[in-house]
């Protein structure tokens, strides 16, 4: 049940909302990209109304420390990334993987029908 | 069966990516694994738990966790949950490298839909794994 004090909180995983998990930083992108109410709460429908109004009023309070905290977020996923020759090899081997479990699951289905046609 | 639950800050993306997964093209390792959606209700979370509580959850009821990638790594973090708590048998939890991009690139959405599938079909195999990224 949500408390009716909806604020910014800190729980240790950067600023939050005090009546639910989803973080300033969740939102962020989204607000940057100008999505409306009704937009973001397609994407995080748990959302009301006065929860995003909080976090937007949140963002213009501490825009400067918002926007750090967005930029290192970044730059960590930026520095997990691989090369993307690396990221290729390992995606076709990916693939690799999926086309021959498609293939094990046809030869099981392919088995149990000739199984049941046999009886 | 294979349980799935997506943290609620990608509930749409999880939603997508779901949408993804049952198209045609990989309607049959769908069926295969067996893929339900649950969500917190379902196994009696709300959206205001914590990290820790959700983790647990998670672990106790057999579920992977699907989640975004762009909190702290404070105390309460589920960094710092699965630092603490991860043994060799517990699922491993999957985390979108870039939850914005479900959205924006279907390129990337398929990356992580392969990804995805590719990690479950081992399952077991990868678990004590403690976070995957997706793709």
């Amino acid at each position: 049940m949500k408390t009716k004090i909806i604020e910014i909180v800190d729980r240790g995983r950067g600023p939050q909302l005090s009546t639910c998990r989803i973080t300033v930083q969740d939102l962020v992108p989204y607000l940057q990209q100008g999505l409306t109410h009704e937009q973001i709460r397609e994407i995080m429908p748990v959302l009301s109304d006065d929860e995003i109004t909080t976090v937007e009023q949140y963002v213009r309070e501490n825009y400067e420390a918002v926007m750090e905290l967005d930029q290192r977020i970044r730059a960590r996923a930026a520095a997990r990334r691989k090369p993307p020759q690396a990221e290729e090899a390992e995606r076709q081997q990916r693939l690799a993987r999926l086309d021959a479990a498609r293939q094990r699951i046809r030869g099981q289905k392919q088995e149990r029908n000739g199984d049941s046609a046999a009886r | 069966m294979i349980l799935l639950l997506a943290d609620v800050n990608i509930e749409g993306h999880v939603g997508r990516l779901a949408g993804l997964m049952q198209t045609q093209y990989w309607r049959e390792l769908w069926e295969d694994l067996d893929i339900r959606l649950r969500t917190f209700a379902d196994i009696g979370l709300s959206a205001a738990d914590t990290d820790e509580s959700v983790w647990l959850a998670c672990q106790q009821q057999g579920l992977y966790l699907l989640t975004n990638n762009r909190n702290d790594d404070g105390p309460d973090s589920l960094e710092a949950t699965i630092r603490i708590r991860n043994t060799e048998t517990s699922l491993p939890v999957f985390t979108l490298s870039d939850a914005d991009q479900v959205f924006r690139s279907k390129d990337y959405a398929e990356r992580v839909v392969e990804s995805l599938f590719d990690y479950l079909l081992r399952a077991e195999s990868l678990r004590g794994a403690g976070r995957l990224f997706l793709p």
